[in-house]
């Protein structure tokens, strides 16, 4: 059951046409979602993320190539039996004035209900559930100008809960949230797809979330999509290859990016104190002003104190309080 | 709600009827409608054959009109869109134009501009083409107000079209198309109704047959297209019901301004809902009221003779437009 395949693609090619120019954007060739997987969709900017996932939900069309949905070709669905398949979030914010968050979310009933568009009983129950789901019920009788982007992207995904689909497709879904609205989103979907086998796939653009929170990786790479879990994703260098840039790298540590620095200034550091976040935040100041640590160095000379809470530095025979004055002098030290 | 507006309706209706140039005496109206005994046959005569059809354009017409302007802000997502403001109604006025007009030598002399279905076809035909040019426009411009100040160059270009038209028209021709660009309601005789009727209604009931797929637009085109919504027929049910309802009011009262953009507005102010099974009726409601009122003080007395009803609409309604211009709250 956990292993059924819901979504698969067979040569697909999504791009768009516009002026009777094709542009091939990007290549989905054997790839595929399964049951309750949580995929992350990753690549740079223009590599056409949106561009695909849209055209799997039908706003955009795939240039050629077949795509399988409950292994039936998708094109075989109309477009009201997709939406009772496949669920939408986007990353544009909506602003709607006197729309509740109940009515909202009851938008997402759309494909269930008859011509009338009267919620039963069922569908009632059912647009409350998922504004439970989502942790707002307090708010069910907002208007949704009047809550947060955060609160408001998350109506956006009970929504998609409403719409009562096995697979739901977000585009950025949190890609202009603060931090702990992020992990709230990210949270919810994990939610999802353990306790009601919902199928997620989302794209990004912040790798440690991806990794953190999928089961699978869709990368885009020379227009190629390249499906693995993040761990052998990691493991195969390919997170090296994807940035133009050579100076980004991937930090295995970390579980992200940083920006590889040149450096060229040695610098002799002797630590009077054990504590390790100490080391750490000054091997990063260094590091950030283009110095490595070279214990043989006797020309450049810093010491550290931290006692008491208590920082001291001494470097060229002054004596700093606290790191924002050691890199100033470090930085008149070095030009 | 809907209750109190229609309560308002009939007061403000009995106030419509009351004054006048005929200022009629409130218990000869109730004895004129309810009781079947003889009464003042003028008076009779005045609210029959006048007052009362004049009553019933103002409604009809400040409903269509509303609903009208409800239609085309949800399926444009542009709170500014009206049938005025972006040019349907002038479209109509052109189609009208050429009719009696450009096609001069072939209409008898009599022809009575008002009164025929082949002025509602030509108001149906403007109307409907300006919208298709407004909608091809508006896919590819996403900015509501340089939609608006589009649909305001159409209506200007249109405007001067009909100027030019206007060269090739008999003096009394013109006369009769001048007075009709001016909008009025009283115009309208009982025979219309056997055309506007039909029309009107034509396009209410597409529009309720709508409202379902109007308020998966309230999240935009794509939230709607994922939900399953078929974009084409609903556009075209929509945009058909927008030219009966808006063509039909400008082919028998002429263009009236302002009332279909604000009204809708008023809507979802007053009933606090983005749902079209509420804001139809209540947007109709509305409508009606702002038309009999504007009606009420065109013929306020101490005027000489009637003001257009489309000075009083702009009057009312420019002060509104611009508050939702630099409110720019959306909907």
């Amino acid at each position: 059951m956990q292993n059924e395949i819901v979504l698969n693609f067979e040569n697909a090619i999504a791009g768009y046409s516009a002026k009777h120019k094709i542009s091939e954007i990007v290549k989905i060739d054997n790839i595929s979602a399964k049951k309750a997987e949580i995929i992350a969709l990753i690549g740079i900017n223009g590599a056409g993320k949106s561009t695909f996932l849209k055209s799997i939900i039908g706003l955009n069309k795939f240039i050629s190539g077949n795509v399988f949905l409950k292994n039936i070709n998708i094109k075989k669905y109309s477009s009201k039996q997709i939406a009772k398949i496949i669920s939408f979030v986007s990353s544009e914010i909506i602003t709607a004035g006197h729309l509740t968050v109940f009515d909202l979310v009851a938008l997402g009933r759309y494909p269930h209900t008859n011509s009338t568009g009267k919620l039963s009983e069922n569908d009632i129950q059912k647009i409350e559930n998922a504004i439970e789901t989502v942790g707002l019920k307090n708010l069910t009788n907002k208007s949704i100008n009047e809550i947060s982007d955060g609160e408001r992207q998350r109506v956006m995904i009970a929504r998609a809960l409403a719409q009562d689909t096995e697979i739901i497709i977000m585009d950025e879904p949190a890609s202009f949230l603060d931090l702990q609205n992020k992990y709230a989103v990210y949270g919810i979907m994990k939610k999802l797809a353990e306790n009601q086998n919902k199928t997620i796939i989302f794209s990004t653009h912040d790798i440690n979330i991806a990794l953190k929170f999928s089961d699978k990786l869709w990368i885009i790479y020379e227009k190629n999509i390249i499906e693995n879990s993040p761990e052998d994703i990691i493991l195969s260098g390919l997170l090296n290859n994807i940035f133009e840039n050579k100076n980004i790298i991937f930090d295995t540590k970390s579980l992200d990016y940083k920006i590889e620095q040149t450096l060229n200034k040695p610098i002799n550091v002797k630590f009077n104190t054990d504590n390790s976040d100490i080391k750490i935040l000054i091997e990063n100041a260094l590091k950030r002003n283009g110095f490595y640590i070279d214990l043989k160095n006797e020309k450049t000379f810093l010491e550290v104190q931290y006692q008491n809470k208590k920082l001291e530095f001494q470097f060229n025979r002054n004596k700093y309080f606290n790191f924002y004055e050691l890199i100033s002098a470090l930085k008149n030290y070095s030009s | 709600m809907l209750t109190a507006s229609i309560i308002f309706l009939v007061l403000f209706s009995f106030i419509d009827i009351i004054l006048g140039s005929v200022i009629i005496p409130f218990k000869d109206i109730l004895k004129s409608i309810f009781s079947s005994q003889e009464i003042e046959s003028a008076y009779n005569t005045i609210i029959f054959d006048f007052k009362l059809p004049k009553l019933y354009t103002a409604i009809i017409a400040g409903a269509s009109l509303s609903v009208a302007g409800l239609l085309m802000q949800t399926v444009f997502r542009n709170p500014l869109a009206g049938p005025y403001v972006l040019g349907i109604s002038s479209g109509a006025s052109l189609g009208v134009a050429i009719l009696l007009l450009g096609f001069a030598g072939i209409l008898p002399e009599t022809y009575n501009l008002t009164g025929s279905w082949a002025t509602a076809i030509a108001a149906w035909i403007g109307a409907g083409l300006v919208l298709i040019l407004i909608f091809l426009i508006s896919l590819r411009v996403s900015n509501v107000i340089t939609v608006l100040i589009i649909g305001v160059l159409i209506g200007s270009a249109i405007s001067s079209l009909v100027n030019l038209l206007q060269y090739i028209g008999s003096a009394e021709k013109l006369k009769t198309f001048i007075l009709w660009t001016m909008g009025s309601l009283g115009g309208v005789t009982k025979e219309h109704f056997y055309i506007i009727i039909p029309a009107i209604s034509a396009g209410f009931i597409l529009a309720i047959f709508s409202i379902k797929q109007l308020d998966s637009l309230i999240l935009g085109e794509n939230y709607a297209k994922t939900m399953g919504v078929n974009l084409l027929i609903t556009r075209i049910s929509v945009f058909t019901a927008t030219t009966l309802l808006a063509g039909t009011v400008t082919a028998f009262c002429g263009p009236i301004g302002f009332v279909g953009i604000i009204v809708p507005h008023l809507a979802r102010l007053i009933f606090d809902t983005a749902s079209h099974k509420i804001l139809i009726p209540a947007s109709a409601i509305i409508g009606a009221i702002m038309l009999v009122v504007s009606d009420i003080i065109s013929q306020l007395p101490g005027l000489t003779g009637t003001v257009p009803i489309n000075s009083v609409t702009a009057i009312l309604g420019i002060p509104i437009v611009i508050k939702i211009i630099l409110d720019k709250k959306g909907f």
